[in-house]
């Protein structure tokens, strides 16, 4: 039998292979430096950080982590609970308008769009202080409700941005199909578009998961009770105490703060693996 | 149409339009501006003369001043040396009581001449005055101490020149089991004691919520318990702290204010009646006899409501100032004085009670008003040109018959985004509105809200960190993008065409990592870690015998040191690698075939194929990188040399300069549409090469 070598394309060729193969190796090696150095200097002793940070740990300093986790770990789940019910309802609104923007015709359509666009461009700084102003009005200050309603009303654009240039890219065919054997909008949306729109979901949702559990101003404008205070936001005070003696508890608080990230990013890698998702973040 | 119908209807036109016109008008116009008179001191009471013409003011040096509708000083006369004026009682035409804040008290005549003074056994507390069948008589509550801690109280009458006492003993009440009661001191007391109109009976409001009745003939108080409950006529407790008191003479009522933010009514035997529930806290409350009115001030929002006794609703609110401490209506010089203390200094204004009464009528129509008056309006004009010319109105006609065709047929579809909408325009719009407003005026919190033009963006302008912010906006700017785009195409690209795929998702499964650390901590890691006094490059610096240098903490290395963090900047390299794998591999084949190199492959090819999500990318990284805020905060918090505008509007917030965060806010907003629309024409431009 012949043995094909096929030479498949300019780009197999050994040399530049090879510099790729380095130079993204070195990305690689880059881009886990800083979490490196965070395990790593979690499990030091003070003293051991100030002298040399790059040295593993004589013995692994348990304290750090127990410390830290009293610090912060009970803010965790209020910090989830806000980023998870914030994610989850600003993608369920998004997902319905931009259903309706990218299958539908109605009267108004461009206005709509464009009023939902121009609030991306609008620094949300602009608002806080007539919000957190309205907040107390109505009472919704200290309240979880306070957190997620802002966060659906100002994360909504970008949500529907991305959803609408997936949903446009769906075969109308089997939409039509599903119409002529009688299916309603919402048995159109339910059964159809989301569960052929699942990946792009997803990555919405861990969007606004993470930018929300992220964010560290409008929980600290709005929460005053020790319960309900998010995570980010006793990370920085927490974080101020411990600075100056003891930074092993410092990175083991940074460790802490990112378990539920560790989730999100598991779940978007088994999902993204492969290319599809990416052909609806475009323009 | 005929030539008088058409008149008609013009002038029936003409009249919706003009009401359209002013009602928007005095709803755009939603300040009422204060103005200030001129005094010599701090002013601590008003009160009104005894016709109502002029008005009395005492201040805090023991001054009284007359004033006449114009604000022109009739006559003036100082009685106290050391003593803020505490207490105005105007008793007739002729006579006026005076209060110190010590035990100072002066009667005085029309003229300001004192007719008789008393020296109080104890520091003044409140007065009250009733005319036994022509004698004058006069209640003093004083304490002890200036704490306040206990209540005296004293009856005296007025013998030509000399205050004669009557009665009078330390305030008291009976506590414990029927039987074995004791005789306590009051607890904290206000500065509420009201005589009933007949004379005989003395209220004493207690600050904890408890009013007591006392007969007004009550004497030194030793005979032990049961005179005790002999004189004490009747307790109430209120359900909460009493914070403020008026009464009607003439009703026999008294509202008070509770600290829950209640407003009650009450009479003489002690039967209550909520009138209305503030959700604010309330400051002192004033009572207008004349108009049956109470001015409601509330101590920590701006609002002040007037209450109609009678009927217990608000009347309207209109908007003051911060810190309200007293509130004094001038019926005659058609003036609403309303002194404000902040941190005990206090400033007097006056507002126009017109203007008060006028934007409290428009204020206190509802949105749905507006809207209607809107709809008037739209539709006065409509008639207007639909009778005036038949072709105009054919097509007006024809244009509502469209519009209302379209609503209806799209109503699911506005129904289902009818909750969306609802949020965006309550907690995104109506901020941005109302702060976009904020930016003219001069607003900050604790002073009065003053319309000033363009004088903000002037002061933003003028700051000395003007050019830097501008420079580092655009530094930042470039450089965000630029590094959002070109490192992690590269990489994407790298990935794309490795042979060895184990390798390529093992790289894919390690860059997953980086991703698990919060901004914020990956900020502070670069900080300290970093480029920290005992981070990384300090430590390998330090190794080869270098100096450490402070990256972040000087001006020249600040700006490069907060674009290089991030390091290798790899970000969302997945998006576009998913992109580039959904390249169709026989592209690739043919242009291999045309003999194009690998270079010209990514530029020609690959980057067109991307370019959407590069579209995407770039937007969104643009967007972030003008409203960016987490990295400055938690490194170099705008100093040496980094300040952005986002941060100054920061800044802004922090300090409650609500206009100036407003002013940067509009001037970042008209620089990036500007550059937007910049942007969105070359993008046309070289689509439209393509094509």
């Amino acid at each position: 039998m012949l043995k094909k070598t096929v030479r498949l394309r300019y780009s197999d060729k050994r040399s530049i292979q090879t510099t790729i193969t380095i130079i993204t190796v070195l990305c690689v090696v880059f881009c886990l430096i800083p979490l490196f150095m965070t395990i790593l200097n979690s499990a030091k002793s003070n003293y051991e950080i100030r002298t040399s940070i790059f040295a593993f740990p004589k013995k692994i300093n348990t304290a750090n982590y127990v410390t830290a986790f009293d610090a912060i770990g009970g803010n965790i789940l209020s910090s989830v609970l806000v980023a998870v019910v914030g994610g989850f309802l600003r993608m369920a609104f998004a997902a319905v308008v931009a259903y309706i923007f990218a299958q539908k015709e109605f009267m108004g359509k461009e206005f709509f769009f464009y009023l939902y666009l121009v609030m991306m461009f609008v620094p949300s700084m602009l608002g806080t202080s007539v919000l957190y102003a309205f907040m107390y009005k109505i009472n919704l200050i200290d309240s979880y409700w306070g957190m997620w309603l802002p966060y659906i009303a100002g994360g909504q654009a970008g949500a529907i941005f991305l959803f609408r240039t997936f949903f446009r890219q769906q075969p109308k065919s089997v939409i039509e199909a599903a119409k002529l054997d009688g299916a309603n909008d919402a048995h159109i949306f339910l059964l159809i578009v989301v569960p052929l729109a699942v990946p792009i979901i997803i990555y919405g949702f861990i969007q606004g998961f993470s930018s929300y559990y992220n964010d560290y101003l409008w929980p600290s404008l709005v929460i005053k009770s020790q319960e309900k205070i998010t995570l980010m936001v006793m990370l920085i005070r927490k974080s101020s105490i411990y600075e100056s003696n003891d930074w092993g508890v410092v990175y083991a608080m940074y460790l802490i703060s990112s378990i539920p990230l560790i989730v999100t990013s598991g779940i978007s890698l088994k999902f993204f693996s492969s290319g599809g998702f990416a052909s609806g973040m475009k323009l | 149409m005929k030539g008088k119908m058409r008149l008609v209807a013009a002038i029936i036109c003409l009249c919706l339009a003009a009401g359209g016109v002013i009602l928007a008008a005095t709803v755009l116009n939603k300040n009422i501006t204060a103005s200030t008179e001129n005094y010599d001191g701090e002013i601590s009471t008003f009160e009104s003369s005894f016709e109502g013409e002029t008005y009395y003011t005492g201040d805090k040096k023991g001054t009284i001043t007359e004033k006449n509708a114009s604000g022109e000083v009739i006559r003036s006369a100082k009685l106290f040396e050391n003593e803020i004026v505490q207490k105005i009682n105007v008793i007739s035409a002729d006579r006026i009581l005076v209060c110190g804040s010590g035990k100072g008290v002066k009667l005085v005549d029309a003229d300001l001449n004192p007719i008789a003074s008393l020296n109080l056994p104890g520091i003044f507390i409140t007065s009250s005055y009733y005319n036994d069948g022509g004698a004058e008589k006069f209640w003093f509550g004083v304490s002890s101490n200036a704490n306040y801690t206990d209540l005296y109280l004293f009856s005296y009458v007025l013998n030509g020149d000399k205050f004669e006492k009557i009665a009078g003993g330390e305030f008291c009440e009976a506590v414990g089991e029927e039987g074995e009661e004791e005789i306590k001191e009051i607890d904290l007391i206000t500065r509420n004691v009201t005589i009933s109109a007949d004379g005989k009976s003395l209220f004493v409001f207690g600050k904890k919520g408890v009013v007591y009745r006392v007969s007004s003939d009550i004497t030194l108080l030793t005979g032990g318990v049961e005179e005790l409950k002999r004189f004490h006529t009747g307790r109430y407790s209120a359900p909460d702290e009493i914070y403020t008191v008026v009464y009607d003479e003439s009703d026999e009522l008294f509202y008070y204010a509770l600290r829950s933010g209640d407003l009650v009514k009450m009479n003489c035997d002690f039967e209550c009646e909520t009138l209305l529930k503030f959700s604010d806290v309330v400051a002192s409350i004033r009572y207008d006899k004349n108009n049956k009115k109470i001015y409601v001030p509330f101590s920590l929002v701006d609002d002040i409501s007037v209450v109609d006794a009678k009927s217990g609703r608000i009347d309207y609110t209109f908007k003051g100032q911060h810190d309200v401490s007293y509130v004094f209506p001038y019926e005659k010089g058609g003036k609403l004085f309303v002194v404000y203390t902040d941190e005990d200094v206090s400033r007097t204004v006056w507002y126009s009670l017109s203007d008060v009464r006028f934007y409290g009528v428009v204020s206190s129509l509802k949105i749905a008003d507006y809207v209607l008056t809107g709809i008037l309006f739209v539709a006065a004009a409509l008639l207007f040109a639909a009778f005036f010319s038949p072709e105009a109105g054919n097509k007006i006609g024809g244009g509502i018959k469209w519009f209302a065709r379209n609503l209806w047929k799209g109503k699911y579809i506005y129904l289902v985004m009818l909750p969306s909408l609802a949020l965006l325009m309550t907690f995104c719009y109506y901020p941005a509105i109302a702060s976009i407003i904020n930016a003219f005026y001069d607003y900050s919190a604790g002073s009065a809200k003053v319309f000033v033009g363009i004088n903000n963006f002037v002061e933003i302008v003028h700051d000395p960190y003007f050019g830097e912010m501008v420079r580092n906006m655009f530094i930042f700017m470039t450089s965000d993008c630029l590094l959002a785009l070109c490192p992690p195409i590269f990489f994407a690209f790298c990935l794309s065409i490795m042979r060895n795929k184990k390798l390529s998702r093992f790289m894919r499964f390690a860059l997953f990592f980086p991703g698990i650390l919060p901004g914020i901590a990956t900020s502070l890691l670069w900080k300290n870690g970093i480029y920290g006094e005992y981070g990384v490059i300090n430590a390998l610096l330090k190794a080869f015998g270098a100096e450490p240098i402070a990256f972040l903490g000087s001006a020249q290395t600040s700006v490069g040191s907060l674009i290089f963090m991030g390091f290798p900047w790899v970000g969302s390299y997945l998006i576009f690698y998913g992109a580039l794998m959904n390249v169709p591999p026989e592209i690739y084949e043919s242009a291999e075939l045309e003999g194009c190199k690998l270079w010209r492959r990514l530029v020609s090819i690959d980057l067109p194929f991307i370019m959407g999500q590069i579209k995407y990318v770039f937007i969104i990284t643009f967007i972030h990188s003008v409203q960016s805020l987490g990295k400055l905060q938690a490194t170099t918090k705008g100093g040496v040399g980094t300040m952005t505008p986002m941060y100054k509007l920061y800044m802004y917030l922090n300090n409650n300069e609500y206009g100036m965060a407003s002013a940067m806010a509009v001037m970042m907003m008209l620089v990036l549409s500007v550059v937007t629309a910049i942007n969105m024409r070359n993008k046309m431009k070289s689509e439209a090469s393509y094509a």
